[in-house]
């Protein structure tokens, strides 16, 4: 973690070098860029923690100079972030229009029926979350999903191809373990 | 045609390299407009030049720039260029597929965009589903700095600029320009009041301009050969430029194609093999989410921005979202009123608290339980909480439900009378 009584952060005023010369361009780490980094670090403390808890609440307060409420006003606010437990992977549905019209319901039913679950929930041995999720902007490979990084698409709906997938799903995840 | 956003591609279907993209023309005007163009001759040339915002609203682009303080009225402190690359328009994959395919069109432009307003640095906000696209960006951005492209005294100019990425969480506000200020300060990301615009207090209140990614990716054409140039690429006289135009739903071959701005949506609908399975087209919804149905009558009307107000509708994104005579329009706009109200940023009570009323209503019609009253609600609703909302989310949500009205009223009392979805077994037998 980075010392919080570092210089106030300066986001205009550092780079306002020369008036009307040639400006001095500053690169991120110069400028003490404190809360402008909050998603970033929401973001790889939930790769190191599989979530965002309370503790990684307090602690992204600390290296950002926020309160933990103003943390929470942005961990609660975006999709990717997760405020609870939501498995070691998850899995997220695109259910827009050019996946809904893709097969995208059906899509939804055969995970949740492979994994036993529903959306928003997790899988008994915590391995899966499936979560609904917005255009992931690929619709000409819909219906998709996004798991890890990768989003895989277009996608059968049947029960074998739904079983592959989440097999490549695993595949991908040991390989970047490993 | 030539493409001129995707003239360069990567050998092996990635990212066109530095190398590549030189090797198509890339960067050769660069260094020279940087040295002999004055920036009002730029941003001259811009406007002259006809490009409109292709993020969705069609706003001159030219105007936008000669909006930023310059000479007299610039206090000489940082101004900020700021990449909207927060692509989350429903069916909508275009920028995506420019990143994927020509990261440096990008740079290139807001190298120049940003030297025109006299920027000093320039930021990419990118949603973070885009791993590997942002991976492509910072790359690309690397080889740029590598070549004296980007950093202090471009090319050999006195001007200075360089770029950095930052990515966002995913959420559709963001797309907003000033919500995307927000969240990039690290704020919840609720849109600010206008004014004041960004142009003159935007990113830490400086003057900040906010450009989709295929709007700066256009720049470096106009700049190498002029707006006459950019001009007659259009297929239709007050056209000007080319366009990334998007196809998926209910089409044969889904897919992002660059053509002259103004080619109908036949002829790209056609170019993807047409509807889905050889069925009836019944309609589109031609630039992502918040844009009105258009139906087969509408085939032949250049898919530009003028010619589709026209007809009623609005170019969005340019990426089309077809139906085929087995989807519902009414379920599908119930789908598209689920989005809206999902991503509500929260922030005003005709948003936030419409949006999900839409969406019961809708459910009622789909579920068997609408009735005439209810289709009369749906109206007067959407009519109401555009106009009384802070920013453009529920009018955006609105516009779907206008063309709904306008040109399935028969589907719609169907659900009525017939108490349900009439597409509801056809749907079945499609998806099966």
């Amino acid at each position: 973690m980075s010392d919080p009584k570092g210089p106030p952060a300066a986001g205009p005023q550092a780079s306002s070098g020369a008036a009307g010369g040639a400006l001095r361009v500053l690169g991120p780490d110069e400028r003490a860029l404190k809360r402008e980094r909050i998603v970033d670090v929401l973001w790889s403390l939930q790769k190191q923690r599989g979530f965002i808890d309370d503790e990684a609440v307090k602690l992204a307060a600390a290296e950002c100079d926020l309160t933990p409420l103003e943390v929470d006003e942005i961990a609660t606010f975006y999709n990717l972030l997760l405020r609870r437990p939501a498995g070691r992977t998850q899995i997220y549905v695109c259910d827009s229009i050019s996946c809904e019209l893709c097969g995208a319901s059906k899509l939804i039913e055969q995970l949740s029926r492979v994994l036993g679950v529903g959306l928003g929930e997790v899988t008994a041995d915590g391995e899966f979350g499936l979560l609904p999720i917005v255009c992931l902007g690929h619709c000409e490979r819909a219906p998709c999903v996004l798991a890890g990084e990768t989003v895989h698409g277009p996608l059968q709906t049947d029960r074998a191809s739904v079983e592959a997938l989440l097999q490549r799903i695993r595949d991908e995840r040991g390989s970047a373990q490993g | 045609m030539n493409e001129v956003l995707l003239r360069a591609r990567g050998r092996h279907g990635g990212p066109a390299s530095l190398d590549e993209y030189r090797a198509a023309g890339g960067y050769a005007a660069l260094p020279r407009a940087l040295k002999e163009m004055k920036p009002e001759e730029m941003i001259a040339v811009v406007k002259d030049s006809g490009l409109r915002g292709r993020g969705g609203a069609g706003f001159p682009s030219g105007l936008k720039w000669s909006f930023v303080p310059s000479g007299d009225q610039w206090d000489g402190g940082p101004k900020y260029l700021m990449c909207n690359a927060d692509e989350m328009e429903p069916g909508t994959f275009k920028d995506r597929v420019l990143i994927e395919t020509n990261p440096h069109a990008l740079i290139e432009g807001m190298i120049l965009a940003g030297y025109g307003m006299g920027m000093t640095e320039g930021f990419i906000f990118i949603r973070r589903e885009y791993f590997r696209q942002a991976d492509g960006l910072e790359h690309a951005i690397q080889e740029a700095r590598g070549a004296k492209l980007l950093g202090e005294r471009i090319a050999g100019s006195g001007y200075s600029f360089d770029i950095h990425i930052h990515r966002s969480g995913g959420r559709y506000i963001c797309g907003e320009e000033t919500a995307l200020l927000n969240a990039f300060e690290g704020k919840r990301a609720t849109p600010r009041a206008k004014p004041p615009f960004p142009a003159t207090r935007g990113l830490w209140a400086r003057p900040t301009t906010v450009h989709n990614v295929e709007t700066l990716a256009c720049v470096p054409g106009i700049v190498e050969h002029g707006a006459q140039w950019f001009k007659g690429l259009a297929a239709n006289p007050e056209g000007a430029g080319t366009k990334l135009y998007g196809g998926s739903g209910a089409v044969e071959d889904p897919k992002c194609v660059e053509r002259p701005i103004g080619t109908t949506l036949r002829a790209l609908l056609d170019e993807m093999g047409g509807v889905r399975g050889g069925k009836k087209l019944l309609g589109v919804i031609p630039g992502g989410a918040s844009t009105a149905f258009l139906t087969p009558e509408h085939l032949d009307v250049p898919m530009d921005f003028t010619p589709l107000e026209k007809a009623g509708s609005r170019l969005g994104t340019g990426t089309f979202i077809a139906f085929s005579e087995d989807d519902c329009p009414v379920k599908g706009t119930l789908n598209l009123q689920r989005f809206f109200a999902r991503e509500s940023c929260g922030f005003c009570t005709p948003c936030r608290d419409g949006l999900p009323f839409g969406v019961w209503l809708l459910e009622q019609l789909e579920s068997g339980q609408g009735t005439r009253e209810h289709l009369d609600w749906i109206e007067d609703l959407y009519r109401d909480i555009g106009p009384n909302s802070f920013c453009a989310h529920a009018a955006g949500a609105a516009e779907p439900i206008k063309g709904l009205f306008r040109h399935f009223r028969p589907i719609l009392e169907e659900h009525v009378s017939a108490s349900g979805c009439p597409f509801a077994e056809k749907a079945e037998a499609v998806h099966a």
